[in-house]
């Protein structure tokens, strides 16, 4: 069989191109999954309908051979898989049963089941429980692991187990471990969708933390702003949109404990951000300063500082990066942070043109968009000037118009079941997935965790919401 | 060729009443080889009466998990018109052929190409006890009502059978590895 017949066979007679990859985009064939085997689709199975792209993606051209060759192909490799990789996983992130339950919403005996050999559940409940635990539910039973990245769950297990204010509780761990998973699926819908993958990959990171190590975060904060062409001294309008768009790295809003400020994840070769939708980033200015923060982890902290998992918390953020005495890594993004949004050059210039002291904390403010504390300290350290006297009660506020630029996701979502980790680009980019024909119903509708008639109703709603803000 | 024996015949009689022939789908078929009928030469059997009698309950210990090390003794089988051969996979004739995939035999080698009532996999655990697929693109059960059928007609042949039974995500016989056999009874 030549390659055009053989492509014909596999993807249809409709399918073009030179390539597995430009026949399997336009190919027309859907098939569906179960636990066992993935087979040609047929109305009444009950299993996750996917693409020819999608099983492409996931198997590769033998399966879908295969498949072609006798109507249906079994993906168990290994007789004790998926439960093996899926107790393994539970196990590493130290997580009862109960709370991976109730985080993928079925019933623990379900969850009991899958850790079972042999026990057969339908693919959807599996891929619940693979999502919380941060695998590639995709390949459950194909690949013994299903790509989860073991230090991320041992570091989560640590943090879990800590006995200082940042241990997480059971409900932060599954949090996190879906933002890992949130982030690794976001990326992977990008190139799905042919977007940009974004800047940040261009970045070399930097193990220079030598003393004083905040002058290490300002350097890197000039090199940054640099690198991304943001002119001397001006504001960065909108700092969601420059990790999203020009870094090209996913943002997830979570509901984390009241102290945690944000975090910084990194699912195999995957880092994105975590904002906490809680606590004081509810205030536009200081979430701006959380996402700085993050922004100088991403980019510069080499992988065994990163540690797979950075989490600040309020309290740290507010530290000045020339008083905090203990952690370089946290001195530095400090540093970078409030450099990054108000570069001390253009903070200088303001104080010096300003009438007064007042009139330049306020212009430093609403110019760079940062919070009064956060202008305080800077002004400080790069004026030399006294602004502790002044009250924060008359200073301004932030406007419609900062918090416009810098939201995360549309006020009324639909469906409106679809967790708020998953409301953003994330959304955007699963409908677009789903019109190019490269994910079916099934898939977007597990994606935003909603039934398949909920997303089919609102897929409109998702891209005229998402659209504009998304497009870049 | 011996001719099926009695029980065996009587049992697959039954079900050849409920399920029609199958005609070889050309779509299927990938090169010439596949349609060339091996013989005992090759490894073909056909199914005889078992030991077991009839009545006997199935064994009280739990159905195994079929280990995937296993697989290399996995043989095809089809309900033809009169007997249901069964060879395996990589056979003789497998390994010399040069149209066969992967070097494995093809339920219509079973067959010639001809049709058949249905088709399926077998895994013998001991002289008495087999383990049975219906996974055959080319002549399967179409629905869990068939699959069980023929799985009772093999249990009618004289054995105790496990069937790994039907898979309703994807509406499809179920696969050797990753699921538990259930007792036919």
């Amino acid at each position: 069989m030549n390659d055009t017949k053989l492509y014909e066979f596999v993807f249809g007679p409709e399918s073009v191109g030179e390539t597995d990859e430009e026949r399997a985009a336009s190919s027309s064939r859907l098939f569906v999954r179960s636990q066992l085997q993935i087979a040609e689709d047929n109305p009444k199975a009950t299993g996750h309908r996917l693409t020819a792209y999608e099983v492409w993606k996931t198997f590769g051209l033998d399966v879908l051979k295969r498949i072609a060759d006798e109507g249906s192909c079994p993906i168990i490799q290994m007789a004790d898989e998926p439960s093996r990789t899926l107790k393994g996983r539970r196990n590493d992130l130290n997580l009862s049963t109960r709370r991976v339950a109730l985080t993928a919403g079925i019933s623990e005996e379900l969850v009991e089941r899958s850790e079972t050999p042999g026990e057969v559940l339908q693919f959807q409940q599996l891929e619940r429980i693979g999502q919380v635990l941060a695998l590639d539910e995709r390949s459950l039973g194909f690949v013994r692991g299903a790509q989860g990245d073991r230090n991320l769950g041992v570091r989560l297990r640590e943090m879990a187990q800590a006995s200082d204010v940042k241990r997480f509780s059971e409900s932060e761990v599954t949090g996190l471990a879906e933002a890992a998973w949130v982030i690794a699926r976001q990326l992977e819908l990008s190139e799905t969708n042919g977007e940009s993958k974004g800047t940040s990959s261009q970045f070399v990171r930097s193990r220079d933390y030598s003393y004083p190590a905040y002058k290490r975060g300002y350097d890197l904060a000039l090199t940054t702003r640099k690198k991304l062409s943001i002119a001397d001294d001006a504001p960065i309008g909108s700092l969601k949109s420059l990790i999203e768009d020009t870094l090209g790295t996913p943002v997830i809003q979570l509901a984390l404990g009241e102290n945690f400020a944000g975090a910084t994840v990194a699912n195999n070769t995957s880092r994105g951000i975590v904002v906490n939708e809680k606590g004081a980033n509810a205030n536009v200015w200081v979430r701006r300063m959380t996402l700085a923060h993050e922004v100088g982890h991403l980019l510069w902290d080499p992988d065994e500082r990163l540690d797979k998992l950075r989490v600040d918390s309020y309290d740290e953020l507010d530290v000045p990066p020339q008083v905090m005495r203990t952690d370089v890594v946290e001195i530095r993004a400090n540093a970078f942070a409030i450099a990054f949004l108000a570069p001390p050059s253009g903070v200088r210039k303001i104080m010096d043109n300003a009438g007064s002291n007042f009139d330049g904390m306020a212009e430093v403010m609403t110019k760079y968009g940062i919070s009064a504390t956060a202008a305080k300290h800077h002004i400080w350290n790069t004026a030399r000037i006294d602004v502790s006297n002044i009250s924060i009660a008359s200073l301004p506020t932030t406007s419609d118009d900062w918090v416009a630029r810098e939201n995360l996701t549309v006020d009324f979502f639909k469906p409106q079941e679809t967790p708020i980790s998953r409301r953003g680009r994330f959304a955007y980019l699963s409908a677009k997935a789903y019109r190019a024909g490269k994910i079916t119903a099934d898939t977007a509708s597990a994606y935003l965790k909603c039934t398949k008639a909920e997303f089919e109703q609102n897929v409109d709603f998702i891209f005229a919401a998402l659209e504009g803000s998304n497009s870049g | 060729m011996p001719e099926a024996d009695a029980r065996t015949r009587a049992a697959f009689d039954e079900f050849r009443r409920g399920a029609p022939l199958k005609p070889l789908s050309p779509e299927r078929v990938r090169h010439s080889d596949e349609c060339i009928q091996i013989t005992q030469g090759d490894g073909l059997e056909v199914l005889r009466d078992g030991p077991v009698v009839a009545g006997e309950p199935p064994p009280s210990i739990a159905p195994p998990l079929i280990d995937d090390a296993r697989t290399e003794d996995i043989r095809l089988w089809v309900v033809r018109e009169r007997d249901v051969p069964f060879a395996p996979e990589r056979c003789g004739f497998a390994r010399n052929a040069t149209g066969l995939v992967q070097n494995k035999i093809k339920h219509s080698n079973l067959t010639g190409g001809a049709s058949a009532h249905c088709g399926g996999e077998i895994l013998f655990l001991d002289e008495q006890t087999f383990v049975i697929t219906g996974r055959s693109g080319r002549y399967g059960p179409k629905s869990s009502e068939e699959m069980e059928s023929v799985s009772k007609a093999f249990r009618g042949s004289g054995y105790h059978v496990l069937s790994m039974g039907w898979d309703p995500g994807t509406e499809q016989p179920t696969p050797f590895i990753g699921a538990l056999p259930k007792w036919v009874c």
